[in-house]
């Protein structure tokens, strides 16, 4: 599916429902070939940001280009976009050959490349041997992936997928998600905007994650970025799990504003015998996790949550109620807004 | 101990069902059917002599107006069904807010109101208007259209789920313009909700009387009106058979309808459903 | 063309494309809701409030004037009170015998009463003539079983027989409504109910009869407006001393040929009818709030 690549370029973008600012003046730039996930709460606009894209929901303000076309008040079905819906939509009066080859019967493609292009397109999430099948025959994993197909066979300028693997259970989930990213590069030109509320599918999948919240961008960058250097403490809390302590702890830091503390992630953490840490405390609860353990420790003095530690396995773990001390190299501090 | 006392509810509630069933819903058929067979009911407590006559003796007058009322009855399910439609589809469109919800409570009014105040208003307000129009079957056409459209347009609103939002949706992503998506995603979904609508439609405009005698002109009264007309004379037996050759063309008319027409069309442009298909769309 | 010139060209579309959408309302309103309904209505209220040289009550005036139309009205809602409430009990009765002891078939049984909402009620009405009138087959029978001299039955052309004909035909408008709410209810609060110690009498005072009233009220409410809207069988088994508000406006306005009364009554008519039909809509709105 060659094409050339499209970019998606937001500006301005305003949505109100009745009283209520869903997305507020939100600039957004995509490039082409690239995938994007959009994150967030319930209700932070992520959806929403997705429907104006694909021409369902109108915009007070805002414009939208795609490929450097202006596609702000263009209908939906003039917009050349393929959409994975969260449940998959699939007609189900129509066999799965028929839902594949709708879009292009739309666009009056001839019976013949119609054939040829559906069977293509199966063959691309292997489901070339369901042509005939109701999608109601067919298994959750095996319907999105016709419904991928579906979307994938009219040659997108860009792929919206809305919380593609909700629907799915904790393990196919995984599978499904490799199997995104394998697509993925296998066509390097089609822009990709995958809205989730799970901070793995970010991780995993794209090449920049936007965090929203309230209608607004929280932050936008590589999932490595959001992770490493969160710009407040939204940001650090929401995209993986932190710890929050005073800038005291850090003299290189200390004495900045008091609206700051200091982020530490659970794997930063290193326990110390006592009087050798930073901070002391009382261990209050342990949890196996496979890989590693979970270890909550209540510090003492220090007006803060309990901090989260996470310890390879194979290092000693002390009882719940042993008091022990914590220390973290100074460098891995990140200074963030609360 | 528990289970028995459940147990003799049951059959007491089963009893009682069957019983108001019975009572509620065939004894008046099977009353009609079996007085529109007697020689004569009166005098002995069921018919003696059963016959044919009152179906020989059915006049020209019987025939014109069972012809008139299926007519009818098949003009309003039809555009019943097509405005019903057509309104739940607008009104869909324009959502909840802005008016919305004040014209739909508008479309269902004809439901709380007597048929006769509404066949009043028709006749008051195209008797002399349109020529051509109160003289003929239009103006029952009109009135009959009136009554059910609420029920019309309640069946396609009800329909128009969630579900179908998205695969609306789905279609026009997929490039579909607004007439493809109608043709073929909303009409093909709405299958059910066409045909219940059909029915209800057909059914009401074949029993009904309080709208179509006020308003039907001289040469176009329907076959309820003729029967009541009979039986306000006395003639009970043949309003008896009229009565039965009215419920067993409604009979047929609603089994057709309710027929799988669709599902053979449907499947007949895709190509044969595999046993799986067959097994999973039951 | 400039980039600017092809942004105004795609904005116009759209602009037409919603722009559609308010033409579609416009149209149907226009074509549809106003000729079959709202003009019909508008010209029978015009009608009740002129005489024959303009601008008059006489219509109204004559309506109370009258010594028959407080008859009428009386009668009306004498037969009304009777029938709805009979039906309602019944209705209800039944409909919670088959919603907590389901039998085999209670399902067809549900679908048959959808069904019955579009048999002609004059057809119940003109059914009974032959079973419960004086000459009819429950008459005569029991006049054979019991040796009597004279038909024991004779009430049907009157006040009993509109009643008992007005209790079958609407007994399953109740019977549906209240089944539909009560399967509104979710099964688990029943069942916590009675995990939580609850003897059955109390899990349907206290549970499942809060929550299922709304929809039982407009169930009732349902029955009350279509009872007084009935036309079909006061007018088979009516008399001229049992005239209903119905049959009497029919009367007005094809046999006596006098407009302005009918539209009169019509009137007052239409406004107790939506009313009560608000009533209802409140009523069931509430149910399936109450419901979700």
């Amino acid at each position: 599916m060659a094409q050339p690549a499209a970019g998606v370029e937001i500006e301005g973008l305003t949505v109100r429902f009745g009283p209520k600012t869903v997305l507020s003046d939100l600039d957004l730039t995509i490039a082409p070939g690239e995938f994007l996930t959009v994150l967030g709460r319930s209700g932070c606009g992520k959806t929403t940001l997705l429907r104006f894209v694909a021409g369902f929901t109108q915009a007070a303000s805002g414009r939208l280009r795609i490929g450097g076309k202006d596609l702000t008040a263009a209908p939906p079905h003039k917009r050349n976009l393929g959409l994975l819906f969260q449940n998959y939509a699939l007609f189900p009066h129509m066999s799965v050959f028929d839902n594949v080859a709708f879009g292009l019967t739309a666009r009056g493609v001839a019976a013949a490349q119609i054939r040829m292009r559906v069977e293509a397109a199966l063959r691309l999430v292997q489901m070339e041997a369901s042509l005939r099948l109701p999608p109601a025959s067919l298994s959750g994993g095996m319907q999105q992936r016709v419904a991928l197909a579906r979307a994938l066979v009219i040659e997108p300028d860009v792929l919206l997928l809305d919380e593609p693997l909700s629907a799915l259970d904790a393990n196919l989930r995984a599978s499904v998600r490799t199997e995104l990213k394998a697509l993925h590069e296998r066509l390097p030109h089609l822009s990709i905007i995958c809205v989730t509320h799970d901070q793995e599918d970010a991780m995993v999948l794209s090449d920049r994650t936007l965090l929203m919240r309230e209608g607004r961008i929280a932050q936008l960058g590589t999932p490595q970025e959001l992770y490493d250097s969160p710009r407040d403490r939204f940001v650090a809390g929401y995209f993986g799990a932190a710890n929050f302590l005073p800038t005291s702890l850090v003299p290189r830091i200390n004495g900045h504003a008091a609206d700051h503390m200091i982020c530490l992630r659970p794997e930063q953490m290193r326990l110390a015998p006592l009087g050798g840490g930073v901070i002391e405390g009382t261990v209050s609860n342990i949890e196996w996790r496979g890989a590693s353990i979970a270890l909550s420790v209540v510090p003492d003095g220090v007006p803060a949550d309990p901090i989260l530690i996470a310890l390879p396995r194979g290092e000693t773990v002390p009882e719940r109620g042993a008091r022990t001390g914590i220390i973290f190299r100074h460098e891995d501090a990140v200074l963030v807004g609360v | 101990m528990l289970a028995d006392r459940t147990r003799h509810w049951r059959l007491l509630a089963a009893a009682i069902a069957t019983l108001a069933c019975a009572w509620l819903f065939i004894l008046p058929v099977a009353t009609v059917l079996l007085s529109s067979f007697a020689k004569r009911w009166g005098g002995t407590v069921l018919p003696t002599t059963l016959t044919l006559r009152w179906f020989e003796r059915l006049g020209a007058d019987d025939w014109s107006a069972l012809a008139t009322s299926l007519e009818v009855a098949a003009a309003v399910a039809v555009l019943g069904t097509v405005l019903g439609l057509w309104l739940a589809l607008t009104l869909e469109e324009r959502g909840r807010e802005r008016g919305g919800a004040l014209l739909d409570l508008l479309v269902m009014v004809p439901n709380g109101i007597p048929s006769v105040v509404l066949g009043l208003g028709i006749l008051i307000a195209y008797h002399d208007v349109p020529p051509g129009f109160s003289d003929s079957g239009l103006i029952v056409l009109a009135a009959q259209l009136a009554l059910v459209l609420p029920f019309c347009y309640r069946s396609a609103a009800s329909a128009l789920r969630r579900e179908l939002v998205v695969l609306r949706e789905a279609a026009s992503s997929l490039g579909a313009p607004p007439a493809m998506v109608l043709r073929r995603i909303v009409l093909p979904q709405m299958a059910p909700a066409i045909r219940s609508s059909l029915a209800i439609a057909f059914a009401i405009s074949i029993g009904e009387l309080g709208a179509t005698m006020t308003v039907y002109p001289p040469g176009f009264a329907t076959a309820p009106v003729l029967i009541l007309g009979e039986v306000e004379r006395g003639y009970y037996l043949p309003a008896s058979a009229l009565s039965v050759l009215l419920l067993g063309c409604a009979l047929l008319v609603l089994i057709g309808i309710a027929l799988p027409w669709g599902r053979a069309l449907a499947w007949s442009r895709t190509g044969r459903p595999s046993p799986a298909a067959k097994l999973a769309s039951q | 063309m400039s980039a600017s010139d092809a942004a105004a060209i795609t904005v116009t579309r759209a602009s037409t494309w919603r722009w559609g959408a308010s033409l579609n309302l416009a149209a149907v309103t226009l074509l549809v809701l106003l000729p079959l309904i709202f003009y019909p209505l508008l010209r029978l209220l015009l009608l009740s409030v002129t005489g024959d040289h303009g601008l008059s009550l006489d219509g109204f005036t004559s309506f109370f004037g009258g010594g028959t139309v407080w008859s009428v009205f009386g009668t009306t809602m004498l037969i009304v009170f009777c029938s709805a409430g009979l039906a309602s009990l019944l209705g209800i009765v039944l409909a919670g015998l088959l919603f907590f002891f389901p039998v085999p078939g209670t399902g067809i049984l549900v679908r048959f009463l959808e069904l019955f909402v579009a048999f002609p009620s004059f057809l119940v009405a003109f059914s009974m003539i032959f079973l419960y009138g004086s000459q009819g087959a429950i008459s005569l029978a029991l006049m054979h079983v019991f040796g009597l001299a004279h038909p024991p039955l004779n009430f049907l052309f009157g006040f009993g027989g509109v009643v008992l004909a007005e209790v079958m035909f609407y007994t399953p408008f109740v019977v549906r409504p209240t089944m539909a709410s009560l399967s509104l209810l979710d099964r688990r609060l029943m069942e916590a109910a009675s995990s939580l110690g609850a003897p059955p009498a109390m899990v349907l005072r206290r549970i499942v009869l809060p929550l299922a009233l709304p929809g039982i009220a407009a169930g009732v409410i349902l029955c009350t407006l279509l009872t007084l809207n009935e036309f079909g069988i006061p007018l088979v088994l009516g008399s001229v001393k049992l005239v209903t508000l119905p049959v009497a406006i029919y009367s007005a306005a094809t046999v006596d040929l006098n407009l302005h009364a009918a539209a009169a009554m019509a009137v007052i008519m239409l406004a107790i009818s939506l009313c009560l039909y608000g009533l209802y809509r409140h009523l069931a709105g509430r149910q399936l709030r109450l419901a979700r």
